[in-house]
């Protein structure tokens, strides 16, 4: 198996935020990994600190794919906003290739996935999820940042306050708001 | 959509979800106006409201977790259940631990429910493994007692092992305690029968090996059930974790044996053969975390608890749980020793006392009662974080971003500062600057590395400091400064036959590899920069080596490389912005490093390719960093500490200096025998951060601010410091600033948690928080008016900070002062407010206004602190900061309008004063909140 440098993966990153879908394939093995690695400590480990983890271990999945240095950060915030939007595709991407290969039959697959239309497990499904996210950014940009930051990034209602620069308040009220408008958008496809 | 209608919609389904939905519907009618197609799409929204309570709860990187695990795990299972083995006939799965996964089956031909343990592939795999774990099932199976889970029988099929064991219905003490804490008289009964099974175990010659809340069931009756015996994975080697970078490294970021890690004996860690003894100290911290409801050590992350485990003091259980009584503390406590012969020997005797405590019996346990003090670990273990809410922006670089690769051990734990360390060039001793344990006088000490040795080389009541070694490490340079002169002095190692060698000019030494130079810092007249100059130990003459440009500050810190080749130095453009150069000797150009976060002073790796050095950056950044001289990234070097400094490399040891900032809470008496006396040792100590203390109306009981409990929280406590009650648990959000109502009844004080500071209040004994402001603006500080009807605090709703006044129960408030101010006191006949003119208006000190209105005018003009200040009928108590050499408690007379000194706040003149002022309502003694820095020597073995 190639290791890829750190600067490789950025490039990579970078490459397919631009839209390189070529880019991607290449990532995918290494993002897949990664993925694994986090999901197995998620998974099995104590969360004392429930949300604290959370952002941590995103932040700590993004830092080691990329090389921190090479992309300019102008600031903290700027930060946990590219973060938690990579961390949305890559999460989304791992689910639409879960979904994929539902097609190519593999048995085990497909029976785990078929629990999915219960509503508490609507939140489980991050394809359709995204696609409801993208529908929302169209109309109200700010509010789809609030759950990417939240929900893809991890970070608290403070820490997503200090990325968009409003109250805490306010995030709560976007972010009750975008709960229920998703939910309204996901039942209906 | 239009976006107008967008709005429209979005903000009625706000506004309804914050009403009561009894009240909604009218809300609603009136509000929609009647637009029903408008009011339709907002009863939409709300209707899934309920659904809305789950959603997205967890966060998406957990979801794709929980589907990678289920996949893993479906593999498996997909092929047993329903099957049958042998007569077990396999029904679901219910769990899976670290050896593998266990399921529910029946037992056909004794028609009874069992459960049937499967070893794991990689356990499976391994022969040596395999047979030790057959061999101890076999020999639990013997074990049989009413609080062990009974083993029927040990089995294979398929070539998969498999235990069959009493199968429990109930749950385990793991999920129990995920509920909090147990309450006293039903854990100590649980405890004590845990500490049956595990007698009857020890007694049959079996070492559980693997205590921990997972490992033990509860029954529907509540009594325990205590599993998997002698069956724990063997997971440290010989030698112990911190030998194999790659085994620690592994072992804690596999989160399947950080549980167990958790619950792991000092020598289990260390790889040591374990005797029956690491049963009791697993128990122990069972035990602790059923009374307290926290883990003793549990960190972060699975290095950090293990530095906790082997080297950390546990928080007193006393201030965790108050109906844990002495004696119990002191039974946890010695089930908790680090070392086994401070231990219990057996369990017996834990037993013994635990049921005596449970019988109420006067008589002291086995040994001396000793009444336990909370005690303060400055910086003891290598492994302590601070809460992660106060030290928030740090995360901008995760402290968890790299594994640290190698071992950190404390090389000195004494108070005091130090600087300055250097190693020998054998590696095994360490020089370094330290004002002793007086803190008195600035000399030079060498440590030994790897043992007790310390020896004080230099005596003199001048500064000494920049040891630096010889290349035979027989001598020891450093420079001695007096006033503006700075001398080069040599001294032996052993002590003892110090000579003056030469005058320099600042100190910042650095022996070249030959013997026969030393450079050091100096410039040719006070206009000139600083630059680097080189001294020829043999004929005493010198030469200077950098040229920086006039317009820089100069160069300084210079390092000769180990190879002798290059000289590196730091060359300062302006007061903060600096860079690393590095020249090749005798008299290249210098070439620039890096100027990354301004580093300053830096040392050489063992292969004179790579600079380490220290920043405090831009973001408040605190980190040590290395760099290839050639060009390139800096890489952060993993360093534990909270403010890391000063780093030097020998080989592959890497020594720095971790400075820890304390803050206590100390009491001056300004009456009797001890009156203006600065007192020695604080009242209050209990973690990192205690300050901003408040003396109760009746003067029996403080309330003050404490990190104790991982966070800045709220804490009340009598006024010698016992009977603590925590009292807030707003966590990331901070709780500061708190204050009394009059009646003694009532606290108020302001917190982040809502993510602008807001005021809040909560009773005395503990209860509810309820939050009294609310609105987008910061409210901090809040203080009570003298009748209780009214609180003062500041906020900067208007625009800038002011004093405002609200109805004690929240309300609308009135504002107060119109030209800036922050906290505010209304003196006791309630006519006046004083109030600190906010600093960014040029308001230093303390000014007042008439309650009803009116002119404000200055009372007393002193460069005050926010904080530093208390009222009483007679005057101003304040700290006055500009008091030489350290800054003095000072009283305000009303009266004669003189203002004089009263005591100094500390005899240490490094002590840095913390928010908080308060006198007593006897006048009788105040309380104020400080301490002094201590840093400590860090080595890092297997830098590379």
């Amino acid at each position: 198996m190639t290791v890829h440098s750190p600067q490789e993966v950025t490039q990579l990153l970078q490459a397919w935020c631009r839209g390189e879908q070529s880019a991607l394939d290449r990532l995918m093995p290494l993002i897949d990994a990664e993925l694994h690695r986090l999901a197995h400590i998620y998974m099995v480990r104590e969360r004392p600190g429930h949300t604290l983890q959370t952002s941590a271990l995103v932040n700590e999945a993004f830092l080691r794919l990329i090389d921190a240095r090479q992309v300019q950060w102008q600031d903290r915030a700027h930060f946990f906003a590219i973060s938690a939007n990579v961390m949305r595709r890559v999460l989304v991407e791992f689910a639409r290739s879960r979904q994929s290969k539902r097609r190519g039959g593999d048995p085990v697959k497909l029976e785990f996935d078929e629990g999915l239309v219960s509503p508490a497990e609507r939140g489980s499904d991050l394809v359709a999820l995204d696609d409801a996210l993208s529908a929302l950014a169209e109309i109200d940009p700010r509010e789809a940042k609030v759950v990417e930051l939240r929900f893809f990034g991890g970070l608290s209602v403070k820490e997503t306050a200090e990325v968009l620069k409003v109250s805490g308040r306010t995030v709560m009220r976007e972010w009750d708001h975008a709960k229920l408008w998703l939910l309204k958008e996901l039942q209906r496809g | 959509m239009d976006p107008e209608r967008w709005k429209k919609i979005k903000l009625l389904c706000q506004s309804a979800l914050e009403i009561e939905r009894e009240k909604r519907e009218a809300y609603l009618e009136e509000a929609c106006s009647g637009d029903e197609s408008l009011r339709k799409e907002v009863e939409t929204l709300l209707a899934h409201q309920t659904e809305a309570e789950g959603f997205m709860k967890d966060p998406a990187i957990e979801i794709a977790a929980q589907k990678l695990a289920k996949d893993q795990a479906n593999l498996l299972s997909r092929g047993l259940i329903g099957r049958s083995i042998r007569h077990y006939r396999i029904i679901e799965r219910i769990g899976e631990g670290g050896m593998g996964e266990v399921f529910l089956a029946e037992d056909t031909s004794l028609h009874r429910k069992v459960a049937l343990k499967f070893l794991a592939p990689d356990m499976q795999q391994d022969p040596v493994a395999h047979k030790r774990f057959i061999g101890e099932a076999r020999s639990a199976a013997a074990l049989n007692h009413p609080y062990i889970c009974h083993i029927n029988e040990v089995g294979e099929s398929d070539g998969r092992d498999f235990i069959v064991m009493e199968y429990v219905d109930g749950q385990t003490l793991k999920d129990r305690l995920e509920a909090g804490r147990i309450p006293l008289k039903e854990a100590l009964q649980i405890a004590i029968e845990i500490a049956e099974a595990l007698e009857a175990a020890h007694g049959n010659g079996i070492i559980h090996r693997d205590v921990k809340p997972a490992n033990i069931m509860l029954t529907n009756a509540g009594h325990p059930k205590v599993m998997d015996f002698g069956l724990a994975k063997r997971l440290i080697p010989p030698g112990g974790i911190e030998t194999q970078d790659a085994t620690f490294t592994t072992l804690t970021r596999d989160g399947s044996t950080v549980g167990t890690l958790a619950y792991m004996s000092p020598e289990q860690l260390r790889g040591e053969p374990v005797d029956l003894r690491s049963d009791v100290f697993s128990f122990g911290i069972v035990l602790y975390e059923m009374l307290a409801g926290v883990h003793p050590f549990k960190k972060y992350t699975g290095a950090e608890t293990i530095g906790a485990i082997l080297n950390a003091a546990p928080k007193p259980l006393g201030e965790l749980s108050p109906d844990v009584s002495g004696i119990l503390q002191y039974i946890v406590q010695k089930m908790l020793a680090k070392d086994p012969h401070d231990r219990y020997a057996s369990i017996h005797d834990v037993r013994f006392d635990l049921k005596r405590l449970q019988e109420g019996s006067d008589q002291p346990p086995l040994e001396k009662h000793k009444r336990l003090k909370p005690l303060f670990w400055a910086a003891v273990a290598a492994l302590v974080l601070i809460a992660a809410g106060i030290m928030g922006f740090f995360r901008f670089f995760p402290r968890e971003a790299a594994m640290p690769r190698a071992k950190i051990v404390p090389a000195t734990t004494s108070g005091g500062e130090k600087n300055s360390p250097s190693l020998s060039h054998d590696g095994t001793w360490v020089a370094f600057q330290w004002n002793g344990e007086k803190q008195d006088n600035f000399d030079i000490y060498v440590k030994e590395v790897d043992g007790p040795g310390l020896n004080r080389l230099t005596f003199d009541p001048a500064v000494d400091a920049f040891p630096a070694w010889s290349p035979d490490d027989r001598q020891i340079a450093f420079v001695r400064a007096s006033g503006d002169l700075c001398t080069l002095y040599l001294t032996s190692p052993l002590g003892g036959g110090e000579r003056k060698v030469a005058e320099v000019g600042i100190g910042q030494l650095s022996w070249s590899p030959d013997g026969k130079t030393m450079a050091y810092v100096d410039r040719k007249s006070p206009k000139d920069p600083w630059s680097i100059w080189s001294l020829s130990l043999g004929t005493l003459e010198n030469r200077q080596m950098t040229v920086p440009d006039r317009s820089y500050d100069g160069d300084m810190y210079p390092a000769f490389s180990p190879d002798g080749r290059y000289l590196a130095f730091a060359r300062r453009h302006e007061a903060a912005r600096s860079a690393l150069y590095v020249m090749s000797l005798p008299d290249g150009a210098p070439k620039l490093v890096t100027d990354c976060e301004s580093p300053t002073q830096s040392c050489w790796t063992a292969d004179s390719r790579e600079l380490v050095f220290h920043t405090y950056g831009r973001t408040g950044e605190v980190a040590l960093w290395r760099v290839s001289v050639g060009g390139g990234e800096p890489r952060r070097v993993p360093a534990r500490g909270e403010l890391v400094s000063q780093a030097t490399v020998c080989r592959n040891r890497l020594a720095y200096i971790n400075t820890t900032d304390i803050t206590d809470i100390w009491r001056l008496e300004l009456t009797g025998q001890a009156a203006m006396k600065p007192p020695s040792k604080p009242l209050v100590s209990w973690s990192s951060w205690d300050l901003n203390p408040r003396i109760s109306p009746d003067g029996r009981r403080i309330v003050f601010a404490s990190t104790s409990s991982g966070s800045l929280e709220i804490w009340v406590c009598n006024a010698d410091g016992r009977k603590p009650l925590k009292l807030t648990d707003m966590k990331a959000g901070s709780a500061g600033r708190p204050s009394w109502s009059p009646d003694g009844k009532w606290i108020a004080f302001d917190s982040d948690k809502s993510g602008n500071s807001d005021v809040y209040a909560v009773s005395a004994e503990g209860g509810p928080v309820r939050q009294l402001t609310i609105d987008p603006a910061k409210e901090v500080a809040p203080r009570w008016s003298g009748d209780g009807r009214w609180i003062y605090y500041g906020s900067n709703r208007s625009g800038s900070y002011q004093i405002w006044r609200m109805p004690s129960d929240g309300g609308k408030p009135t504002q107060i002062t119109r030209e800036g101010g922050l906290t505010a006191i209304e003196s006791a006949d309630g006519q006046l407010v004083y109030f600190h003119g906010y600093y960014s208006f040029q308001r230093k000190g303390i000014w007042r206004v008439p309650a009803a209105g009116g002119p404000e005018t200055l009372v007393l003009d002193k460069e005050i602190f926010t904080y530093h200040w208390d009222l009483t009928k007679q005057g101003i108590y304040f700290i006055d900061q500009s008091a030489k050499p350290v800054a003095t408690i000072s009283f305000h007379d009303f009266a004669t309008r003189l203002a004089g000194s009263l005591a100094p706040v500390h005899s240490d003149p490094g002590f840095k004063l913390e928010d908080g002022l308060s006198v007593s309502p006897d006048g009788k003694w105040l309380l104020y909140s400080g301490g002094v820095c201590a840093s400590d020597i860090m080595m890092i073995d297997n830098f590379r």
